[in-house]
């Protein structure tokens, strides 16, 4: 009796693993249905989606993104949460700033509804990953377009948003104005936040203007805030946006007055462009993120606003380039792209155009578009859309 | 009477009571010397100076303390969505009715002298009102109050303190009743205390005023309080009532920990479908299969076999886990990939951990089998374990009914709390093991405990908790999405449990061999030896070191921000910062986590004190 309880159990253990290991050279069925990204389900559905589709993306497996966010029914956007301006994480949990509204605008775009969108806030060191492993669909986190980034990561950059570039804030008592160079820092304790590129393009740049600085790293960069504001600190550097939002919040509570820090150099100590990331390889969806910022510059060019564009659409003098852009006369082009015709419509009417944008987010904290890069082409500045047609 | 009044002079009189008063006290033990005089001026200098800077700093009126009081929710809860708070405050209720009954179970009212309230009372006043007389500036605003409050706190101390001399018996008062009385102050102190409330423009400037605590904060939270005492009241009505109320009450927090991070929390998808049709009758088959296996092996007879069969399967088992990516994943260069639905119910179903669970059931079922009952109950237990397991997993791989917007859903303080709950008490077990492994005289098991303390101990935690966030998804063949948190906890329950198991150790090596010889000589077996001798005084002996390892737990639980995750500092020094009508807050949100941490590490510090004197350890 016990010999034989013995055996069985002894077979029931094997048989346990045989059948694990048995049952699976069955015939081949339908493949796992999870959402996970899986290179052998992504090379088979070849540009899916919209039936409207009339120019295939040769040799590209287009389209999985806009079919996983349409299947999905929300965006996943990820963003910094954590940066003054651009994507600020309020009280209440709600997700405002600058790349949070193209968020939106790129909701606006697929679903026609601007606040189809989940936020995902990411650390630095987190947001690639996060993006290539499918737990975003973009990303907008005030990320620099660097060739390095472009090319090693399996990432590529949409249109710049936002050019920025870093600069220095020193104090007007200590003889600096906005007209000062690197050169004449000699001699000055800077402080910045370490690890970052912000520290290793100041030490160069100073460097090449013969200028010697005493380099003092914090971990993060308000610290080194509160430092410039103690007195230890007579400079600090990082993006000049962040320069003048610390500088305007500053001035409005009081602690100093107008014109005592000022942000130098003109030209900045390096070129920061910001704009959104999405995974390569996928066209379709590369071109609703880029359209979707030319539509907020092409509104912005022509003068539709969130206010008027309900007017101008029915206007018979529309100009030609905004009807096709608003899907109202029939060469449009946003069906072509998988998008319902009035998308960009939408984005305009929901989040406003790349001016509107700039005004509601980044005024506020007394960056203004006046003479930076982010001026329209026509007024010295740097934001450009490729016609609409 | 008359008697000795004759001989009072032949008594001799008692000597003369030493002098005392603060004069005296002064000289005794601030200045019994002049070096001593020295010191206790210069020390007595820099702490005035030190103390009167720092109440300064906090007074500061260009302090931005409103940054922390109108972000409490992000700090607490990161940006958990508003349509589903119900969620937090059921957890939290969970927790407090739990709290409650075991407050009422574990007996833990007592009695407490007056004198001590009273002294409690005077030294909490009085040092109020020091730091409002340090303070420099006027005698205005919060220095008043705070200045009034506690002359009257130490006031009514000082009195009662007099009051109490003259009685001869010593009053005492039920720390319920105190514990009532604090709940009932918490209570109006909810509904009266204005804290300032931001209101930011569209132009980005901002209004800060002094508002009551808005309705859907105070009102949960007072509900809260009320649940509190009626459950400990509850608790005191049935503990005479309901026999084993106490190991009730153990299972109840065992379960409520995942009960509140993976359904009410979470809030899972869960199909019902795949339930019924898949995980159902594979619990059923592998439960009976392993359960009759267990009830073999359970056979109170002696058998090598048994320890060799469950071995292997063990062995089967860990490398079936180790090697099924490269089996499942078609990533993988494997010459096989399983594609077939069997493959799919297996990768479902996680199969690989049942059998590893069932494998360590098998190589204890000697130990507890025995007569028929005794093996029945153990195939209960395994039944049970198993239930857990499979149900857990299909949890965990639900979708989540939470619109997020974070990575995960739990973030602030709830976060700092999951993982640091988690991974302590996870990693219990697991170091509590390692110490009896490396304590062990089976050299195999002895070399796998000290290679893994070794191993774990010697990189840092961050190293521990990149590997865990970037492997464990390969390990896991991305059959269940193993969202980021479970990664964070199981890289610290694993490299805590190193730790932990060095603490038993020496626990286990302190205690003497006569121990271990007595309980030989009443015939003992291994397993009685351990749980009913020597462990139990090993971890008696060891609290101490605990307590700092889990202190240390918590606020390592910091450093899951490299991963991603947003934990309670990251959102004080990164997230609300970051918010323009709040930038240049980091000093104050920094110094506001602190105190949060310390409150809790304060906490913890203090019940292991209590729990050590309840134990009479040191005494004995």
């Amino acid at each position: 009796m016990n010999k034989i309880q013995r055996i069985l159990a002894v077979l029931v253990v094997l048989g346990v693993f045989a059948a694990a290991c048995t049952a699976d050279d069955t015939a081949p069925t339908t493949p796992d249905d999870t959402t996970q990204t899986d290179p052998g389900t992504t090379d088979t559905t070849v540009a899916g989606g919209s039936t409207d589709q009339t120019t295939p993306v040769a040799g590209q497996s287009g389209g999985a993104t806009l079919d996983e966010v349409r299947a999905r029914g929300v965006l996943k956007c990820g963003v910094s949460g954590s940066a003054v301006a651009f994507s600020e994480t309020q009280s209440d949990g709600s997700t405002t700033g600058f790349d949070a509204e193209m968020c939106r605008a790129i909701a606006a775009a697929v679903f026609g509804d601007a606040t189809k969108v989940e936020f995902a806030a990411l650390t630095a060191a987190e947001r690639f990953t996060a993006l290539a492993a499918g737990e975003i669909d973009v990303l907008i986190r005030n990320t620099t377009w660097t060739q390095s980034r472009d090319t090693t990561l399996g990432l590529d950059f949409g249109p710049t948003t936002y050019y920025d570039g870093q600069g220095v804030m020193g104090k007007a008592s200590d003889g600096f104005t906005a007209d000062s160079t690197l050169a004449d820092v000699d001699g000055a304790v800077l402080c910045t936040n370490a690890g970052t590129t912000t520290e290793k393009n100041i030490s160069e740049g100073a460097a090449q203007a013969g200028a010697t600085i005493v380099l003092s790293t914090v971990a993060e960069f308000p610290e080194a805030m509160e430092g410039f504001k103690a007195g230890s600190c007579d400079l600090v550097t990082t993006d000049a946006s962040g320069l003048v939002g610390n500088m305007v919040t500053a001035i409005r509570d009081g602690s100093i007055q107008e014109g005592d820090w000022v942000v130098f150099p003109r030209a900045p100590i390096s070129k920061e462009p910001l704009g959104p990331v999405y995974r390569q390889n996928d066209s379709q969806w590369a071109d609703i993120v880029n359209w979707t910022v030319y539509a907020t510059f092409i509104a912005d060019e022509f003068g539709a606003t969130s206010s008027n564009v309900d007017s101008l659409i029915g206007a018979a003098d529309l100009n030609p380039e905004l009807g096709r852009l608003f899907g109202v006369t029939d060469d449009e082009l946003q069906s072509t792209m998988g998008l319902s015709a009035d998308a960009f419509y939408q984005v305009i009417s929901q989040v406003g155009n790349y001016d509107e944008i700039f005004a509601r987010t980044l005024n506020p904290v007394g960056i203004f578009r006046d003479g930076s890069y982010n001026a329209q082409w026509y007024d010295g500045g740097m934001i450009y859309a490729p016609p609409a047609r | 009477m008359a008697e000795s009044t004759v001989f009072v002079d032949n008594v001799e009189l008692a000597p003369e009571p030493p002098p005392s008063g603060p004069v005296q006290w002064i000289r005794e033990n601030l200045a019994y010397s002049v070096s001593s005089t020295i010191t206790t001026i210069v020390i007595g200098l820099v702490v005035f100076f030190g103390l009167r800077a720092l109440i300064a700093w906090f007074l500061n009126p260009f302090r931005k303390w409103s940054a922390a009081t109108a972000n409490a929710r992000l700090l607490m809860v990161q940006a958990y969505p508003d349509n589903q708070f119900i969620r937090v405050w059921v957890s939290v209720g969970i927790v407090v009715v739990l709290a409650g009954l075991s407050a009422a179970a574990w007996r833990v009212a007592g009695k407490v002298s007056v004198g001590q309230v009273a002294r409690g009372l005077l030294s909490v006043g009085s040092g109020a009102l020091v730091l409002a007389l340090l303070a420099p500036g006027g005698l205005t605003g919060g220095r008043a109050i705070l200045g009034s409050a506690g002359l009257v706190i130490a006031g009514t101390g000082y009195m009662w303190k007099r009051a109490r001399k003259s009685s001869i018996n010593e009053p005492v008062i039920s720390t319920v009743a105190l514990a009532g009385l604090g709940l009932v102050l918490v209570g109006v102190f909810l509904w009266t205390v204005k804290l300032p409330v931001q209101e930011v423009f569209a132009d980005g400037s901002k209004e800060v005023t002094n508002q009551l605590i808005a309705r859907s904060t105070k009102l949960p939270w007072t509900v809260l309080l009320g649940v509190l005492a009626v459950s400990y009241l509850v608790g005191v009505a049935i503990r005479d009532s309901i026999a084993g109320l106490r190991r009730i009450l153990v299972g109840l927090w065992a379960l409520s920990f995942p009960a509140i991070l993976m359904v009410v929390m979470r809030a899972p998808d869960i199909e019902w479908d795949t339930v019924l049709s898949v995980d159902l009758p594979i619990f059923l088959a592998i439960g009976a299969l392993i359960g009759f296996i267990l009830y073999v092996i359970g056979a109170p007879d002696a058998g090598e076999w048994k320890y060799i069969v469950s071995a292997i399967w063990l062995g089967l088992a860990v490398l079936w886990v180790l090697f099924s990516w490269y089996l499942f994943d078609p990533a993988s260069s494997s010459p096989f990939h399983f594609t077939s639905p069997a493959a799919d119910v297996l990768k479902r179903l996680e199969f690989k951990f049942p059998l590893i669970l069932g494998a360590l059931f098998a190589l204890a079922a000697p130990s507890f089998g025995g007569a028929r009952a005794a093996r029945l109950r153990y195939v209960g237990v395994w039944l049970g374990a198993l239930g857990l397991m499979i149900m857990s997993f299909r949890l965990g791989a639900a979708s989540s009914l939470l619109e997020l917007s974070g990575t995960a859903f739990v973030g602030g303080l709830s976060l700092t709390f999951t993982l640091a709950i988690a991974a302590i008490v996870l990693s219990f077990p697991l170091g509590v093991l390692l110490a009896l492994g490396r304590a062990s005289t089976m050299p195999i098991v002895r070399m796998i405990s000290m290679t893994y303390i070794e191993l774990v101990r010697s990189v840092p935690l961050i190293t521990w908790l990149y590997i865990g966030s970037n492997l464990l998804n390969l390990f896991l063949a991305g059959v269940v999405d193993i969202f980021s948190v479970v990664r964070a906890i199981t890289a610290m329950t694993l490299f805590s449990a190193a730790y932990l198991a060095e603490n038993v150790r020496g626990g286990l090596q302190s205690i003497p061999k006569g121990q271990y010889e007595a309980a030989d000589a009443v015939g003992m077996s291994v397993i009685q030896k351990t749980v009913l001798i020597t462990l139990p005084q090993a971890l008696k002996a060891v609290i101490p070191a605990l307590v700092g390892q889990v202190i240390s737990l918590f606020k390592d639980t910091s450093l899951v921000s490299i991963i991603g995750l947003f934990d309670l500092l990251y959102i004080a020094r990164n997230v609300i910062p970051g918010q323009s009508a709040n930038i240049g807050s980091i000093l104050e949100l920094t110094v506001v986590a602190a105190a949060i941490y310390w409150i809790f590490t304060f906490t913890f510090s203090r019940s292991s004190m209590r729990l050590e004197r309840r134990l009479g350890l040191g005494t004995r």
